[in-house]
């Protein structure tokens, strides 16, 4: 039931925008709750964005809110969607960056909404 | 070796290390003879960490405190006692390593001197090769149990700084 909702968010994001290509929701210890294919999720990802988190505190850059690596094949943005998860998009290279993050943010509060409304044991 | 833990992977590692209390009591008994002889081994250990160009910044202004700390150290795995409190302080120091910098292949290197330099000692103050054998192979697996409570809290300590959990880093240990 949870993992039909969020990969139903999944869904709606990549409808939302057609540079999106993927999108996958991980735990902070790298457990995929949803992925949206094709996208090869792994802990990599979590391991990324607690890396910008521990990055942005060191450099007095207050709280995180997304990590982006742009490469020549597109971008991979990984934001929080709650303290503990991931939310990680995959998109073309040169996607509308400001559109696609306010989706994406819009995305990443509709799972928290449903994290905190139908809680689950892993 | 016999310990009461419900930490799977320390259970894991003194299944197979295979420590037993007889090795253990022998060892135990000939830390009276052991004990004069350590400062010895601390003087050359600390004389190659003096001699090397990596660790010997480290010692500059506490090499008396740090040769304390690591006589104390060789006295309580000699002991006999391997509880809660002897892993606690084995893992102690793993942390306060990564605090300081003192990086994983100092203490692989100092562990690889102890493991040539203590048998020999055990053969000096045990004449007989049976019993000295015995003492012998618990100090090894005494050695290793505690490099690896020191390597593993040093790896979850920096991993902890990075804000990588345990879970997460068994994840990426196991990527495929
Ligand atoms: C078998 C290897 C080693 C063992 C068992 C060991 C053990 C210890 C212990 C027991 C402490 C004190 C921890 C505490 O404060 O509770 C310590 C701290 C320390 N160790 Fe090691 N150590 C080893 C190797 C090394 C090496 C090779 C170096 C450097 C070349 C080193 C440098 C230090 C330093 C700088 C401290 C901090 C001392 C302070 O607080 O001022 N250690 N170590």
């Amino acid at each position: 039931m949870r993992t039909a909702m969020l990969k139903n968010i999944l869904s709606e994001l990549k409808a939302s925008s057609a540079d999106i290509d993927a999108s996958a929701i991980t735990t902070t210890d790298g457990l995929v709750l949803a992925s949206q294919l094709p996208l090869c999720v792994d802990s990599r990802f979590a391991t990324l964005l607690s890396l910008g988190v521990q990055s942005a505190q060191s450099a007095a850059r207050g709280s995180l809110e997304q990590v982006l690596i742009k490469s020549k094949e597109g971008l991979i943005m990984l934001s929080h969607a709650s303290a503990d998860t991931v939310l990680a998009v995959l998109a073309k290279p040169h996607a509308q960056l400001d559109h696609i993050g306010v989706k994406v943010k819009h995305a990443a509060e509709n799972v928290a909404h449903i994290l905190a409304t139908h809680a689950h044991r892993h | 070796m016999q310990l009461n833990t419900s930490d799977k992977n320390l259970s894991t590692f003194c299944t197979i290390s295979g420590l037993c209390a007889e090795g253990q009591s022998i060892l135990a008994s000939l830390a009276p003879a052991l004990e004069e002889h350590l400062p010895e081994v601390t003087d050359t250990f600390y004389t190659l960490l003096q001699a090397d160009a990596q660790t010997a910044p480290y010692l500059v202004g506490r090499i008396d405190a740090l040769k304390q700390t690591h006589l104390a150290w060789m006295r309580d795995i000699i002991g006999g006692v391997y509880d809660a409190a002897f892993i606690a302080r084995q893992e102690k120091i793993g942390e306060v390593h990564v605090k300081v910098h003192v990086p994983p292949h100092f203490v692989a290197a100092s562990m690889s001197l102890l493991r040539a330099e203590l048998p020999l000692l055990v053969e000096r103050v045990e004449p007989d090769p049976d019993r000295a054998g015995h003492a012998i192979k618990s100090l090894m697996q005494v050695l290793d149990l505690c490099h690896y409570l020191i390597d593993r809290k040093y790896s979850e300590t920096l991993m902890d700084n990075l804000g990588i959990s345990p879970a997460l880093l068994t994840r990426l240990q196991t990527l495929r």
